[in-house]
């Protein structure tokens, strides 16, 4: 408690006015915050800021990091409790939220948020309900994805708050606070409708679906729902997906508020990026009409001197007609070069089949809608052609007149700017940059898209055209000029009257005829631009021209869209949402269509679907609409009057309050119109100026609320500003890289183009090598093939030959067989012949013997008988004798014949062994011949072996010689190059070469020998 | 007389146990005394008995004709033979067509080329022709059969010769006959050969060509060649059938084993 004691006295030195302790204590509470787990300095640090409200506690409260997170939301929580508490808490919520420290999901979860819903539920205090409901807008894009158990709770909150749009609960509020509220509420809107479309419409459906609270819509919630477009998801989307986390993972803070902005119709919430751009960059242009209501009211204020001034509604309606121009030259200027497609607008790949559309339709519409304001703006030209030949810039051709025209709308508007900003707040200086910037974008669009490459360069086309002082020179001249412009126009109109104003041209140009008669029925089947034409002549008539606070022409304005909004209320929702579903609010034309449709009850439906379908006619009807709504409103406002059907947009209403609360402020209450103040004083509750105070202190408050909101929301669009220069600045390197590819791209080519040729040259090359080559092949194969052929034709010589040696060896060798047989036979013979012939004169003799003993034989035998016969002549002489004589010589005869056997005995014996030797002999000759044979036999085996020797012998010196010559051969070519290399060397040197030629002779001898000696061989 | 008895008793008793071989060695001892030797009987004997490996080189050489009938110039002879052996190693060797690590039938080869003057004539470029092949296989399958290079050399040369003088032109229609005594003796296997697509992928012509050597694991052979010397020396055909009887006795062990 001590520490409490101290931590409260520090503190309270934390706001002295000395510097230094400031920053000392500062120091010393952070460290000790960083350092300190309990909840003890943080609590005492709350109780302080919401007692002392100070600066310097709230950036510290605002600072705090992670671990005291938890105590400062259960305090914060408490502090919601307390109702003197709950404004600061809800600013150092917002700060805490500004900061988006790491743990801010931790927000949904924790019982402050539950608190925080409940207190926007319940509390009936304006200031802290506007916060609360701005609160809530900065915190939906940063939580998208975990409020979803609370978001029928802020839907309650919603409606709870737009109900205070009608019926005052309290009744004390007052009114300029409610508008602060209405403000916030519309704000809330937006990010509810933008964020959870499905969910929020389901939601209003069930919830202004009952009867009680039917009014209420058609007060508060309709006006709101025109503002916007239907968003994409309605089609593509459903409740759950919404709620989905990976849809909101997607989408960083400012994403989600650029998401929001998108769908917005309303120019001060309106996105003007990406998919939307052919939209936006009229809107981007068409942002001076919404201004110039402001500004004609501010000229109309500045004019508050001048005799005009009383008639404030002239330079209002010459506005319009510089609305019309500008939206008519915006129209031939874009009319021409953008080809719109409500699939892109819609992003969706398909029109919705419900409208047949085709791009044919739709082009028709174009080129339907495109005529009309050329007539519009050649027909009224010579008065503003006149007007505008002044301008330096525009003296051009007549195109560029057009596309300056816009510009020099633009610059009109800037001017009226500048001169609202040298008496407006800091939320209209922070507007002009942005408009520069646009009307800059529309004039480089104009011609066409600005490429990637030119982008640097109007970047810095922009960053020259905002110089402060350049600017400021401008705006002072045109400023001047304008005022000129407006008063010579002001005067013609003056002079010339209604019907005579530029407009009536263009009124004639319609198709649709239209009596001049300005009744209030006929208003509605007019076209919107007639009716204003109507209104501003109707205002312009001397005898009917009231001040801006006339009821009567008020009445007239709102009688006739209440009749309208009372007769058709459900028609009318419906067609506004039907056209914002083709995504393009119904144009001019459009609107006319409605009201004639409303009136005659859809005779030509697709012409609203054509007409609505247009970009830029709804882009134009914003505008008209607006700047309508603006002095409808404008007069309303004066009047008290919040039952206007078509409102303004909340803020609007905003702005031209602060700018009042500006004027007052600034003391130029004398320049102000009487009746303006005067309204003003009955506007703000009609109460006491002490109390004045009071409600100046809320507005103050609810300003420094709606301050902070903006700079949130600004902060959130140069977060994203950052991420897309960083993308272009991506985009142009990758241009410039590009082209350098395309240039290293180009050098390859000509490389690849020369590698071409000289590949060409090549193949010729080659080609003219192969026909060569081809040729000497052919000249070799034909050489080929004669010695092929040569080779042929000697071979089969050869074998003949061969063949023929053959039978010729065959023959020689039968012969000699024949020739050996042959003779052995005669050598048999002749061996025969001869033992033949011995034995033959071993016969002979034989036989001779034989012959020669018979023959003896025989003289004996014929001796014996002369013998016998002389015996017996001699016997009877001889009887004794001769007996005697007779057996003697018989015995002697006896004994020869003994010895002659023995003799033939002896003689055979001598036969029988001759024969025998013989036989031996003839055995003997036989076993000769056989030895003889064998003996043969095995010579002629020697000699066959010796023979194959002999043959192996030769081939093998065949074989050795053929080697020699092989191996001379090679001697001889080595030593003819050895001798090439010598003459090369040695030309001039005879003797070398006689040397060489001798050793060439010698080597041939060998040569010719050994080629004998093989023929020698082959021979044998 | 008594002699032809025992002998007889004994070649019974022999012939129950299942030595064969010990009369038939005796017979051929008692052929190989003859002088000169009687070839034909020779190659009787060696058709129906095989020859016991201590004759079979001296059968094969006689048979050949590298030893001449007459046994008493079987010296100078075979001293003739190693001369010539010896000149035509003497000139491979000086040629530089083999070295001391070129196997034997490639040794024989370059012989066999340079007795027969075959000797290529660019010696560096040499394609493997099929004869050269064919030897070779023969070559190798000799001198495992022979003990020393000299007898590897000479059956080898001898053996091809002899068989390219006489069988060379009976090979062509070897296939064919083939074909036949198979549709004669052993259908099915032909049938079956058909049906496989095999018979007509079979390498007979090598087979043939190279009186299986190289074809057959040569301790088949071995007992093949054991009788075959006769054979060459016979008709053709007695030769071819008798090959082919003996391929298809291996083939048919072959197929019913990848039956």
């Amino acid at each position: 408690m001590a520490q409490q004691g101290n931590w409260t006295e520090l503190l309270s030195t934390l706001d002295s006015s000395d510097l230094e302790t400031v920053e000392r204590v500062r120091e010393l509470l952070q460290s000790s915050l960083s350092n300190e787990r309990g909840p003890g300095l943080l609590n005492c640090l709350l109780d302080y800021y919401i007692a002392s409200q100070s600066k310097e506690a709230l950036k510290m409260l605002s600072a705090v990091r992670e671990p005291h997170d938890k105590h400062l939301l259960e305090r914060l929580n408490d502090c919601f409790g307390r109702p003197a508490a709950r404004l600061p808490s809800l600013l150092l919520l917002w700060h805490l939220m500004h900061k988006q420290p790491s743990w801010i999901h931790k927000l949904p979860r924790a019982p402050v948020f539950p608190s925080f819903l409940k207190l926007l539920k319940t509390d009936t205090d304006v200031v802290v309900l506007t916060t609360g409901v701005l609160v809530l807008s900065t915190l939906l894009p940063m939580i998208p994805q975990s409020i979803k158990n609370c978001l029928y709770d802020i839907f309650d909150i919603f409606s709870r708050l737009a109900s205070w749009g009608i019926k005052n609960p309290a009744g004390q509020v007052p009114d300029v606070c409610l508008v602060h509220l209405h403000a916030g509420v519309y704000t809330l809107f937006h990010r509810l409708y933008g964020m959870y479309p499905c969910n929020f419409l389901s939601y209003l459906r069930a919830h202004y679906g009952m009867r009680e609270n039917c009014a209420l819509f058609q007060e508060v919630v309709l006006p709101m729902l025109e503002r916007v477009r239907v968003h994409p998801e309605l089609v593509t989307g459903t409740k759950e997906y919404e709620m989905d986390a990976s849809k909101w993972k997607r989408y960083e803070t400012q994403d989600v508020v650029i998401e929001c902005a998108k769908v917005s119709l309303d120019p001060k919430e309106a996105s003007t990026e990406e998919s939307y751009s052919s939209t936006h960059e009229m809107f981007g242009t068409n942002c001076l009409p919404c201004f110039t209501p402001d500004t004609s009211v501010h000229t109309g204020h500045a004019r508050g001197s001048s005799p005009l001034a009383s008639h404030g509604h002239v330079p209002l309606s010459l506005s319009l007609c510089v609305n019309q121009d500008a939206i008519s030259g915006q129209m031939t200027t874009e009319g021409v070069e953008v080809t719109w497609s409500p699939s892109l607008e819609c992003g969706l790949t398909t029109p919705p089949p419900s409208c047949g559309m085709s791009p044919s339709q739709l082009h028709s519409g174009a080129q339907h809608s495109t005529p009309r304001p050329e007539s519009e703006t050649i027909s009224p030209g010579p008065p503003h052609m006149d007007d505008f030949s002044k301008d330096p810039l525009l003296e051009e051709s007549k195109l560029h007149k057009l596309i300056e025209d816009t510009d020099a709308n633009f610059f009109n508007v800037h001017s009226r700017d500048g001169s609202f900003t040298s008496s407006a707040t800091e939320n209209c200086d922070e507007r002009i940059p942005g408009k520069n910037e646009n009307s800059e974008d529309a004039l480089v669009d104009s011609p066409g898209t600005v490429s990637l490459r030119e982008l640097p360069q109007v970047i810095d086309g922009l960053d020259q055209q905002t110089s402060a002082a350049e600017q400021e020179q401008e705006d002072a001249a045109i400023n001047m000029e304008i005022s000129e412009i407006n008063q010579r126009v002001h005067d013609e109109i003056s002079t010339r009257g209604g019907f005579d104003s530029p407009f009536c041209p263009s009124e004639r140009t319609w198709p649709v005829p239209a009596t001049q008669v300005p009744s209030a029925s006929d208003l509605h089947r007019r076209p919107d631009t007639q009716r204003a034409t109507n209104t501003s002549a109707t205002c312009n008539k001397p005898s009917t021209f009231l001040p801006i606070d006339n009821p009567s022409f008020a009445v007239n304005g709102m009688d006739g869209h209440s009749e309208e909004s009372t007769t058709l209320p459900a028609a009318r929702t419906s067609m506004v949402l039907s056209s914002s579903q083709l995504s393009t609010p119904s144009s001019s034309t459009c609107d006319a269509n409605v009201s004639t449709a409303l009136s005659s009850l859809g005779t030509f439906p697709y012409e609203i679907l054509f007409a609505s379908a247009l970009p830029w006619t709804a882009a134009s009807f914003i505008d008209k609409k607006t700047a309508e709504s603006q002095v409808l409103w404008e007069s309303g406002l004066e009047q008290c009057n919040h039952t206007s059907d078509i409102s303004p947009s909340p803020l609007d209403v905003l702005d031209v309050l602060i700018q009042r609360g500006g004027d007052v402020h600034a003391k130029e209450l004398k320049w102000l119109p009487l009746p303006c103040q005067a309204a003003d004083w009955t506007h703000f509750g009609g109460e006491a100026p002490a109390e004045e105070m009071q409600v100046m202190r809320a507005r103050l408050k609810l300003l420094h609320a709606q301050l902070l909101y903006e700079r949130h929301k600004r902060e959130q669009h140069a977060l994203r500003n950052r991420r897309l220069l960083r993308r272009v600045i991506k985009a142009t390197a990758l241009q410039e890289y590009n082209t350098a590819m395309k240039d290293q791209l180009n050098s390859q080519e000509e490389e690849l183009r020369g590698l071409k040729m000289s590949l060409v040259e090549e193949q010729a090359r080659v080609r003219r090598v192969l026909l060569d080559h081809e040729h000497a092949v052919a000249f070799y194969q034909d050489q080929l093939r004669t010695l092929q052929a040569d080779r042929d034709s000697l071979s089969a010589s050869n074998r003949e030959l061969q063949s023929m040696l053959d039978e010729t060896y065959r023959e020689t060798q039968r012969l000699n067989t024949e020739l050996q047989k042959t003779n052995n036979t005669v050598f048999n013979t002749t061996n025969d012949l001869r033992h033949l012939q011995d034995k033959l004169k071993l016969g002979q003799e034989a036989r001779d013997q034989a012959e020669m003993l018979n023959r003896q034989l025989l003289m004996l035998g014929e001796l014996n008988e002369f013998c016998r016969a002389e015996l017996d002549t001699a016997q009877p002489c001889l009887t004794k004798e001769s007996v005697m004589c007779l057996d003697a010589r018989f015995q002697e005869l006896e004994q020869l014949r003994r010895v002659s056997r023995q003799q033939l005995e002896a003689a055979t014996r001598r036969i029988s062994e001759l024969d025998s030797g013989l036989a031996a002999k003839e055995l003997l000759i036989e076993q000769q011949k056989d030895l003889l044979e064998t003996a043969k036999i095995q010579a002629r085996e020697q000699l066959k072996s010796v023979e194959s020797k002999y043959q192996a012998q030769k081939r093998v010196v065949q074989a050795l010689e053929r080697h020699l010559l092989d191996l001379y051969s090679k001697l001889d070519n080595r030593k003819e190059q050895v001798q090439a290399v010598a003459a090369r060397v040695s030309r001039d040197e005879p003797f070398l070469n006689q040397g060489a030629i001798g050793g060439t002779q010698v080597r041939n001898l060998p040569d010719v020998t050994t080629r004998q000696g093989i023929m020698d061989y082959d021979g044998v | 007389m008594a002699e032809d008895c025992v002998r007889n008793f004994r070649s019974h008793y022999y012939e129950k146990v299942g030595f064969r071989g010990v009369e038939e060695k005796r017979s051929l001892e008692l052929l190989l005394k003859e002088e000169p030797l009687d070839l034909e009987k020779l190659c009787m004997f060696t058709q129906r008995f095989p020859i016991p490996a201590l004759y079979r080189v001296m059968v094969w050489k006689v048979l050949l004709g590298i030893l001449p009938s007459y046994q008493s110039c079987h010296g100078a002879v075979a001293q003739q033979r190693t001369e010539q052996y010896k000149d035509l190693k003497h000139a491979v060797d000086l040629l530089h067509l083999v070295s001391i690590k070129t196997p034997i039938p490639t040794v024989c080869l370059h012989m066999y080329r340079v007795e027969m003057g075959l000797t290529p004539l660019d010696l560096e470029i040499e394609e493997p022709k099929d004869d050269e092949d064919d030897f070779l296989a023969i070559a190798s399958t000799m001198s495992e059969l022979a003990e020393s290079e000299l007898d590897a050399y000479w059956l080898s040369r001898c053996f091809v010769l002899q068989f390219n003088s006489k069988h060379a032109d009976s090979l062509p229609h070897l296939p064919k006959s083939l074909e036949h005594y198979l549709a004669l003796e052993e259908l099915r296997l032909l049938q079956h050969l058909k049906v496989c697509g095999a018979l007509v992928r079979l390498p007979y012509s090598r087979w043939f060509r190279r009186c299986f050597a190289g074809s057959l694991p040569n301790s088949s052979l071995e007992s093949f060649l054991k009788r075959m010397p006769t054979l060459l020396l016979e008709e053709p055909l007695t030769f071819g059938r008798s090959i082919q009887d003996w391929q298809l006795s291996l083939s048919r062990n072959h197929t019913l084993k990848q039956v």
